[in-house]
């Protein structure tokens, strides 16, 4: 990989890795189950810009936690990506926004990523996943006491880890069968490692499970 | 278009319509489709709807665009709204669309201390600027369709997984570069070599991520019309489309076009990483399809588009006026040999004829092409338009299915109402 020293690239936010944190914990992961995501914590000498938009998340208050917990090297800078008031003035529908020219620099921000994965539909505790990763105490209450619906979390942070949740919500209507493989395959081919860890078959059936529940038939 | 028969408010006044710009095949927005894929109201976010489960889109601004429809957002995929395609035959810059398999790609670029390597089985690697590819060779500017391999994706039936493209993912553009096979004689192919590959910048969220890298076999990499392309339309690339340099393999799908290109391999085997030997593959058979909800015995990399071609001006829905001569135009392109033939249908496939071809802009352009036809009767007509390649390649009806969603191409079909 041939690489520009002043490359800036974007990153999964130190706040997404916090509430990945923030989650561990609650299921009683351990942190070095949780690292071994190695969620920013490898990226070199690269700066990197984080371009999340942690408005609407309620994890944004868990940044150092983050950092300390991926013990990323990286300087997360906070950009506005031109979204929101920023691109207010630019009615006239050319193409300025969100660039800058430095010397024989060409720098761009984008927009936040404002897509959000669906709330799951209320389930009584009774029928709720049990904490399949509460090895140490945890228990399911930790999961169905969420605003959010059973097993939202886990696809929550395990899949907006490498993409955004639009890539799930632009999908057309797939049974638990096509869900299963589409999960299989960001496992097997996107971090085959993680089976042992927080990528786990139990884990990827609660995934298989939200995701019909939300986005399938 | 240039030519004053393709412009759009003459067309637009002489059938006395409205709102005639819009997205292909239905699922009309009338605020996008009036704003022409200009900013509308600031206040709150356009939106579209394609005509697909799922297909609704929110239109956003991005560095160096016009408002283009977010297919996702982290692992970047912007779709040109399909109004654009009749604006001119030349897709601009600000309204081509973005793909991106990753979420790291590069935000700040230096492009004086950008390098481009040239290694493995070569007799001099080389190390080169963006001055020395200005320089040191021939500038080769060439006319080419980029279509992504899943164009159209979300019109499959069954429905597939994978990126929910309408017709938005393809634009065509005036490259300037310099040719591949000048930087390989420069380096010199060693005895033994079987394939090159390409890598950009662009780089997955964490390293188990497979990097976005791709190969094109030896004998077409030196014999191809394949460009190192820094210039799209008289300009420097925009970042999101590969600024400052992207492989341009006319004829082949946009999956080869690698952007933000830095890194060039020659090798001695079949590259088999995870976007040649896994993604972007097809049914190894004639017709390179499998009966819908089946699986391929054998799968081959895809290369060149199948043919295709679309109508511009009218659009789902419209009404056209009873008696009067009404234009129809749109465009045409295929895998690499040219098109030969439009041919126009208005009362839906039974009876055909030719349309005239617009300018030759070379056989990997996008060819236009134009029509009239007079509606003799109130009701509904079918409006169906089939090109036909100088390679002899035609329209199926019916589409050739794949379980990627690879290379739909059938027949389109445009729904209008003569009142």
């Amino acid at each position: 990989m041939h690489m520009q020293s002043n490359m800036e690239f974007r990153r999964v936010s130190g706040g997404r890795i916090a509430s990945l944190l923030i989650l561990s914990l609650a299921l009683g992961l351990t942190l070095s189950a949780c690292s071994s995501s190695g969620g920013g914590s490898s990226s070199g000498d690269k700066q990197q810009s984080s371009t999340e938009d942690t408005a609407g998340d309620n994890t944004s208050g868990g940044d150092a936690g983050g950092g300390t917990a991926s013990g990323s090297p990286t300087t997360a800078v906070e950009t506005d990506g031109g979204g929101g008031s920023s691109r207010g003035g630019g009615g006239g529908g050319g193409a300025g926004g969100g660039v800058t020219v430095n010397g024989d620099t060409i720098s761009i921000s984008l927009p936040p990523d404002r897509s959000r994965f669906q709330p799951g539909p209320p389930m009584p505790l009774a029928d709720a996943t049990p904490c399949l990763a509460c090895h140490d105490g945890g228990d399911a209450a930790e999961f169905t006491a969420s605003t959010q619906g059973p097993n939202y979390e886990v696809v929550n942070e395990f899949c907006r880890e490498c993409h955004s949740a639009d890539y799930v919500s632009s999908q057309p209507l797939l049974d638990s069968t096509g869900w299963a493989k589409v999960v299989k395959k960001m496992s097997d081919r996107f971090d085959p490692a993680a089976i042992n860890s927080y990528l786990n078959p139990e884990h990827q059936k609660l995934m298989v499970q939200y995701l019909t529940t939300v986005y399938g038939k | 278009m240039e030519d004053s028969k393709f412009t759009r408010r003459k067309f637009m006044h002489s059938a006395g319509m409205l709102g005639l710009a819009g997205l292909a095949g239905g699922g009309i927005n009338k605020a996008l489709a009036d704003s022409g894929g200009g900013a509308g109201t600031a206040a709150s976010p356009q939106t579209a709807t394609l005509p697909f489960e799922h297909g609704e889109r929110v239109l956003a601004q991005y560095p160096q665009k016009r408002p283009l429809m977010i297919l996702t957002s982290n692992g970047l995929q912007l779709e040109t709204p399909f109004s654009v395609f009749d604006e001119n035959i030349i897709t601009p810059n600000d309204a081509f669309f973005v793909r991106y398999h990753n979420s790291r790609n590069p935000l700040s670029i230096n492009g004086a201390q950008y390098r481009l390597s040239v290694g493995g089985n070569v007799t001099t690697s080389l190390s080169l600027s963006l001055a020395d590819l200005k320089s040191k060779f021939t500038p080769v500017e060439l006319v080419a369709v980029c279509a992504c391999t899943g164009n159209s994706r979300g019109f499959n039936k069954p429905r597939v997984p994978g990126g929910q493209w309408a017709h938005g993912a393809m634009g065509n553009a005036r490259w300037k570069g310099v040719r591949l096979k000048d930087v390989l004689d420069m380096a010199g192919v060693g005895n033994g070599a079987v394939q090159v590959t390409f890598n950009g910048m662009d780089q997955g969220a964490k390293p188990s991520v497979p990097d976005f890298v791709k190969a094109l076999d030896i004998d077409f990499a030196r014999n191809s019309d394949a460009l190192l392309a820094y210039e799209m339309n008289g300009a420097d690339l925009p970042v999101l489309n590969g600024y400052p340099v992207r492989l341009v393999v006319p004829g082949y799908t946009g999956t080869y076009w690698v952007k933000h290109l830095t890194e060039i391999n020659v090798i001695d085997t079949v590259f088999d990483g995870f976007y040649m030997g896994v993604a972007y593959r097809e049914p190894d058979n004639d017709c390179a399809c499998v009966p819908p909800g089946t699986a391929p015995a054998a799968t081959r990399p895809v290369t060149k588009p199948r043919i295709r071609s679309f109508i511009t001006n009218l659009i789902e829905g419209a009404n056209v006026a009873i008696g009067t001569a009404v234009t129809v135009r749109g465009f045409a392109f295929d895998g690499g040999t040219g098109i030969a033939k439009v041919e126009f249908s208005n009362d839906g496939g039974a009876t055909w004829k030719d349309a005239v071809l617009g300018e030759d802009l070379g056989k990997y352009a996008a060819r236009a092409w134009s029509t009239q036809f007079t509606a003799g009767a109130a009701g509904p007509l079918a409006l169906k338009v089939k090109a036909t390649a100088v390679s002899g390649e035609t329209q199926p009806v019916e589409q050739f299915w794949q379980p990627t969603g690879y290379g739909y191409n059938p027949i389109e079909t445009v729904n209008v109402t003569a009142i």
